[in-house]
């Protein structure tokens, strides 16, 4: 168990930067998710924190000890990659008693916990096969065995059951951070799904081109992404951004989408935050689906839409609508989370009205968050 | 595989161009054969003769004047190697399990009593058999894969031992075949562990400049090597290199280095990176995540080269001749074969008899290693 501190982490790949002054803090016994699209180095962070790769630049403290010019081998991690690597020239046990013999345990003691953790992992009756004989779960679970006979003091996993159908994902996911909560050990997690992400992690670290854009807990990146980017990567289905002018009469402050629609802006706090933004300028709007609310015919304070196409899901329905065209022609849609029992027809008219309290607003020009 | 599968005109015609041609291949190795059974006067007939009486009088001249004990001991022992070889290819004989403590006592036995008798070769006795016999003695259970192996390797020490035997005992032939085993396997394993480490490097690290260290490995193929003949044999002379073993393992090894060091990069690159990084987090330093990891699943690779470079060595017959003196103590079994053309004419049977003998151990090596070879040639051919 150790905390982990990444110093302003520099690393190329012949001329292609993959970490750009990358810094990072776990905290000791934290589930640490780094979610990110492909390419924004999220792999190439945690092959440097096991000392696969040498950053250029930058260092890396576990515990508050420089660890970033030993061996992978004295760093004392566990890493389990996106293609469980099982050796094809060896039993399950023995793939499962690999990471052990280094350590100087003996054969009883390695015995004892490989028995034990299969047991752990429902994988006791797989012990004699070879890995070409099992399917994808097992492989995936013995993977994960292999990783977990030992008792390192960071665990590093990267994109682990990407590779699983959805359904055994989802309780693979479950059984990951059930397990990481009772050993307590650190783990950095890393993923491309959001999903996986906001359901496993005690705090996220949105990666985009090396460089970290955000870490909070999965309600802070969701409901004050740091900007556009993080606003845009989380949620599903994923966050409204609409472009719209801040129109000011002196305390009053009135917002308006594509030149026509127009809507008071009632909420104290978030008149506050627009008061810092010059006046008749262009921000982008962020609502999330479920923060907009529907209602039949004109509202007092709503704008009108056209239902453009539902979506039921049984225990929801998203709900597309169309605000109209805007400069460009282009439709501009809106996505609606609402209750199933939603019953209006494609080409109804209704107004909508936004919870107010959970607005975002984010910079045209820098994407960066209002606050 | 569901189906019945249609067995047509084309398939007996593709049968019968390959009855052909095994036949075509195999006439020369009949030949000799033949050759080798058949008495001077019955070989130089004009017209070639399918029936005659069998003489053993050509392998006689091969064989030293008195034969020892032991070369029988040897021999009933590589006997019984060969027969457990083909007991353990039938899956599910637990007798060749069985044997196993109780072989490597006799092994062990042999061995001992080998390296006190014969003088000559002693080394080469004596690092195979401590190898070998801490390896049998340590393997109380194995699989069928490795007892196979075990009597495999078995019966082919005893076999060396025979050679070695007769060698001692005053054979000349024995002595060069002995001398091709000695300088044909050692610059092979020689050439594949260089070119397996080396592979090893070109393939996982950035080394600088990289390409054309390559390039420059294989253009030492694009000479033909008779070329630099008088310039070796001149360097050698120097260096007193010229008819020792030494020399021509170091020669052999540098024609097969290059070879060796493309073929096992190709095998290498095959083999996941991250096999090595997993075990590098695990604890395992870089030298043994290669031998635990790397080496296992390049064992095919390993294989594939290990018999071409074999093939080269055992065949070179320029180098050999020009290299050594003649009947002196380096000599190969190439040149040996042709020396038999003597005052008294060409004595063809002699050559048969030494050509025989000679085509044998290659012939059962690369059968053994027929299945490596198969997918040793055709591994890598489908890019990822």
């Amino acid at each position: 168990m150790a905390n982990l501190r990444l110093k302003d982490i520099k690393k190329s790949f012949s001329g292609q930067i993959a970490l750009d002054n990358l810094n990072l803090d776990v905290e000791d016994g934290e589930f640490f998710v780094i979610l990110g699209h492909t390419g924004a180095g999220k792999t190439t962070t945690l092959r440097c924190i096991a000392g696969l790769e040498q950053p250029e630049q930058g260092e890396i403290y576990m515990d508050d000890e420089l660890i970033s010019d030993m061996t992978p081998a004295t760093r004392d991690v566990a890493f389990v990659f996106q293609e469980h690597i099982l050796y094809p020239h060896m039993t399950v046990y023995e793939n499962m008693a690999f990471p052990l013999h280094p350590r100087g345990h003996s054969d009883s003691e390695i015995n004892l916990r490989v028995v034990e953790i299969a047991e752990m992992l429902h994988i006791e009756h797989l012990l004699e096969r070879q890995p070409s004989q099992l399917s994808g779960g097992e492989t995936q679970r013995v993977g994960l065995g292999r990783a977990m006979v030992r008792q390192p003091k960071v665990f590093l996993m990267d994109e682990p059951i990407s590779a699983l159908d959805a359904k055994l994902r989802a309780e693979m996911r479950a059984e990951i951070k059930w397990r990481q909560r009772q050993t307590g050990i650190t783990t950095l997690y890393v993923t491309h799904d959001q999903t996986e992400a906001m359901s496993m992690a005690d705090r996220i670290a949105i990666l985009k081109d090396g460089g970290v854009m955000q870490v909070g807990t999965a309600t802070e990146v969701y409901r004050s992404p740091a900007n556009l980017f993080v606003a845009d990567f989380i949620g599903n289905p994923s966050i409204n951004l609409i472009p719209c002018e801040v129109l000011a009469e002196g305390e009053n402050i009135r917002m308006s989408f594509l030149g026509h629609l127009q809507w008071q802006i009632t909420e104290a706090e978030i008149a506050k935050k627009l008061a810092t933004v010059d006046r008749d300028c262009e921000v982008i709007l962020g609502v999330h689906p479920e923060d907009i609310s529907l209602e039949d015919g004109q509202g007092t304070n709503g704008i009108p839409a056209e239902i453009y196409e539902f979506e039921s899901l049984g225990a929801e329905t998203i709900v597309d609508l169309s605000l109209g065209e805007n400069g460009e022609g282009e439709t501009v849609m809106l996505k609606v989370r609402t209750s199933p029992d939603f019953d209006k027809a494609v080409g109804q008219i209704v107004s909508i009205n936004f919870d107010q309290k959970q607005l975002l607003f984010f910079d045209t020009i820098t994407g960066e968050a209002i606050r | 595989m569901a189906g019945k599968r249609r067995v047509g005109l084309g398939h007996y015609i593709i049968l019968i161009i390959i009855a052909v041609a095994v036949v075509v291949y195999l006439i020369p190795i009949y030949w000799i054969i033949i050759t080798s059974l058949k008495s001077p006067s019955d070989i130089v007939t004009k017209v070639p003769k399918f029936l005659f009486r069998i003489t053993w009088e050509n392998y006689q001249k091969l064989m030293p004047m008195e034969v020892p004990l032991i070369f029988y001991v040897f021999l009933v022992e590589a006997l019984i190697g060969i027969l457990l070889v083909c007991l353990s290819l039938k899956k599910d004989v637990a007798i060749v399990q069985m044997l196993i403590p109780m072989g490597s006592i006799l092994f062990a036995l042999t061995n001992f009593y080998a390296f006190i008798s014969t003088m000559n070769y002693n080394f080469l006795m004596l690092i195979v058999y401590a190898v070998a016999a801490y390896w049998l003695i340590r393997k109380t259970t194995a699989t069928m894969t490795q007892a196979s192996l075990i009597w495999g390797s078995l019966a082919a020490f005893s076999l060396v031992a025979v050679c070695a035997v007769l060698a001692g005992a005053g054979s000349k032939y024995f002595h060069q075949l002995l001398n091709s085993i000695v300088i044909g396997f050692g610059s092979t394993i020689l050439a594949v562990g260089l070119g397996t480490f080396s592979a090893y490097a070109f393939s996982r690290f950035e080394i600088l400049g990289k390409e054309d260290l390559l390039f420059f490995i294989l253009s030492t193929r694009m000479l033909p090597p008779v070329v630099v003949v008088i310039p070796v044999y001149l360097m050698y002379s120097k260096l007193g290199l010229r008819d020792t073993h030494l020399g021509l393992i170091l020669l052999y090894t540098t024609f097969n280095l290059s070879f060796a060091v493309w073929l096992m990069k190709g095998f290498i690159d095959e083999i996941p990176k991250e096999y090595e990084d997993a075990a590098l987090v695990d604890g395992y330093t870089r030298f043994q995540s290669f031998f635990k990891v790397v080496f296992p699943q390049s064992v095919t690779g390993i294989a594939a080269t290990a018999v071409f470079c074999l093939i080269t060595a055992w065949n070179e017959f320029a180098f050999a001749l020009v290299l050594t003196e003649v009947g002196g103590k380096a000599v190969t079994a190439p040149p040996s074969i042709t020396s038999a053309t003597g005052s008294g004419g060409v004595d063809w049977g002699m050559i048969a008899a030494k050509t025989f003998i000679f085509l044998l151990p290659v012939a059962v090596f690369t059968f053994l290693m027929r299945k490596h070879l198969l997918r040793g040639v055709t591994f890598g051919a489908v890019k990822r």
